[in-house]
């Protein structure tokens, strides 16, 4: 079990940015999906969290073989899917370590939304931080504001590991970051999945799959899947490039490729 | 001068001189307090709310001032009118606009603070109470040489249709080392003016948080002189504006003395219906050389009928200065940053609480104070 999408078409305004999109990404596994900017990946991962303004036209995302689609985002995220944004907005007002603490209350009922309901979050959340370069003080510090661009990637990277979630959604996390940031995240992601996770890694490049082996690699273009395969597919990628994939592979429907 | 002379002023004077912006005619709401200056005195004052009666007071204003306690190295006596010592009432503010007049007129409790020099005080905290019709409140205090400390200043005014003018004139000794914290609680009703002015001396220190949540009409304002030689201040503030709330709050700072420092920043957040001006005016006077000033400004507008701004002002006299900067945004909440918050769990509900209390947290003053601040909404 883990995540499924299903033959999913969305809508955003007048724009249909997802056509008949499968995926499933079993627990303990990664997969990962890649496309040219505009393919529809973040699209995928907003329409995963439902996000508002991202219409379902057809098709069933399901958590557990169980539809998730008349959920709220906040309470998709409850049952446990966590997205990392490529691009998190500042928060002004509201300490990481605060949000983390609220997340963490909420998704274990506390009635209390700020106060440290377990000890050991604090911990954990400092001794991640330390491990990925992320200096303590940022904890401290409001959600993004005045952070570079690789802190907010490592930002993103600690409430992943520490909120511990089943299915783990990554878009672009080693944007920004230098190879011993993508290294470090790299080995983060083999270790959700060892753990049991379920791992969406949406990527431009195939840089960060030369330090971790994804079980599936999906290629989205237009917001369709255009190619499915082994991790050979995001190496030939590299070598190919978008528009050598779509000569490749562009006859395929993403029906026949509902792995 | 004298308060017949005093009251003349009051109605001779106007509230403010120019108006803040072309836009904007005034961010204080002049008419709030104008319709209330026929108030009597108060009879009764209004009683401390359960959110800060844990803290232990050393002195009350109120209809008249109590002395609970005095810290170590501090002596604390009532204020006079008739006071004639070293800095008398209005001397460090002057009596420039209606409302100083008014205050200088009509205050009827006060205070008079002093920390010797030397003195490792702990910790002084001065109690000022509204009251069922006008209460008027002027404190002195005078912080020795080298004297370090924490001074808490609370500002309660309760659910009466009252006004307030609580005026604090303030100076620190040369290498004191002082935590000046300022907590203006207003309920719906009140409308309260108050004014801080401090003024630091050669290579003290003055760390300043100011919490703020507003009335029926709150204009609060501190104005730091950071007159000495190395002399530092920094400022943290918080500023919340919920329902039918109008608040202006102002954090003004001068440089005057040669390689002072000084920051400022300020967060605030606009609820419902409510209305907040964040402002500040850091000056570098022409004899601060090499001194440095930054101030900086975020308010976020949370209600769909709320009104916020955040104007900082910077002005430099100094041919010579260190650094200098300010910054100021005001933003209604994203769709980005709802989802974003949703996406770690949180509803609409949590995301709102999420983003006042850290709002009002940003200052450190409720963590500190234990002040429990969805209690601190409800005054």
């Amino acid at each position: 079990m883990g995540l499924e999408v299903l033959n999913l078409t969305v809508r955003v305004r007048d724009k249909v940015v997802l056509r008949r999109v499968n995926l499933k990404v079993d627990y303990g596994t990664i997969h990962v999906v890649m496309g040219p900017n505009g393919s529809g990946k973040s699209s995928l991962a907003y329409a995963i969290l439902g996000r508002e303004g991202y219409e379902v036209l057809e098709g069933d995302i399901r958590l557990d073989g169980e539809s998730i689609l008349g959920l709220e985002t906040h309470e998709r995220a409850l049952k446990g899917i966590f997205l990392s944004m490529q691009d998190p907005p500042v928060v002004p007002g509201v300490r990481l370590s605060t949000l983390i603490i609220a997340s963490m209350n909420k998704k274990r009922g506390a009635s209390e939304l700020t106060r440290i309901s377990d000890p050991r979050v604090v911990k954990t959340m400092q001794k991640v931080a330390s491990d990925i370069g992320l200096p303590l003080e940022l904890l401290q510090r409001e959600v993004n504001v005045g952070f570079s661009g690789g802190e907010r990637k490592r930002g993103e990277l600690l409430q992943a590991v520490v909120l511990d979630p089943k299915v783990v959604i990554l878009d672009e996390p080693d944007s920004g970051l230098d190879i011993d940031g993508i290294r470090k995240v790299a080995s983060y992601v083999d270790s959700m999945r060892i753990g049991g996770k379920a791992v969406v890694l949406i990527t431009h490049y195939a840089r960060m799959l030369h330090f971790v082996k994804p079980d599936v690699v999906t290629v989205l273009i237009g917001g369709e899947v255009v190619a499915r395969g082994g991790p050979e597919l995001a190496f030939e990628v590299e070598e190919l490039g978008y528009d050598g994939i779509r000569r490749k592979y562009g006859g395929l429907q993403s029906q026949t490729l509902n792995t | 001068m004298s308060r017949e002379a005093y009251q003349r002023l009051a109605k001779e004077l106007p509230f403010q001189h120019i108006a803040d912006t072309p836009t904007v005619k005034y961010y204080t709401d002049w008419r709030v307090f104008e319709e209330r200056l026929n108030l009597e005195s108060s009879t009764e004052e209004d009683r401390v709310p359960e959110v800060l009666e844990h803290l232990s007071y050393n002195a009350v204003l109120g209809v008249e001032a109590r002395i609970l306690g005095e810290p170590k190295g501090v002596e604390v006596r009532v204020l006079r009118g008739d006071y004639d010592g070293d800095l008398k009432p209005m001397s460090l503010v002057g009596v420039h606009s209606r409302m100083h007049a008014y205050h200088a007129y009509r205050w009827n409790t006060g205070l008079l603070v002093d920390v010797g020099e030397g003195a490792h005080f702990g910790k002084l905290i001065v109690l000022s109470l509204g009251g069922n019709a006008y209460t008027g409140h002027h404190l002195i205090l005078r912080v020795g040489e080298r004297a370090k400390g924490r001074i808490l200043l609370v500002d309660y005014a309760g659910p009466s249709r009252g006004l307030k003018t609580f005026v604090v004139e303030a100076t620190v000794g040369r290498e004191a080392d002082v935590d000046l914290d300022i907590v203006s609680l207003h309920s719906r009703n009140h409308a309260v003016y108050s004014l801080t002015h401090i003024v630091s001396a050669d290579e003290s220190t003055v760390r300043s948080r100011v919490l703020s949540l507003g009335g029926a009409m709150s204009r609060v304002q501190v104005d730091y002189v950071v007159e000495g030689e190395r002399a530092k201040l920094s400022t943290l503030a918080s500023a919340v504006a919920r329902e039918r709330a109008r608040s202006d709050v102002i954090l003004n700072s001068v440089n005057k003395g040669p390689e002072s420092e000084v920051t400022v920043n300020a967060r605030g957040a606009v609820l419902d219906k409510g209305y907040l001006a964040l402002r500040g005016s850091a000056i570098v006077d022409d004899r601060a050389r090499w001194a440095s000033s930054e101030i900086e400004i975020q308010v976020v507008i949370m209600g769909e009928e709320a009104k916020g701004y955040a104007v900082p002002v910077l002005e430099i006299h100094s041919g010579d200065v260190a650094k200098a900067n300010h910054a100021a945004g005001v933003s209604h909440i994203l769709e980005e940053q709802r989802f974003y918050l949703r996406s770690r769990g949180l509803s609409d509900e949590d995301a709102s609480r999420l983003l006042v209390t850290g709002i009002l947290g940003y200052s450190g003053l409720i963590e500190d104070l234990k002040l429990d601040p969805l209690r601190i909404l409800t005054v």
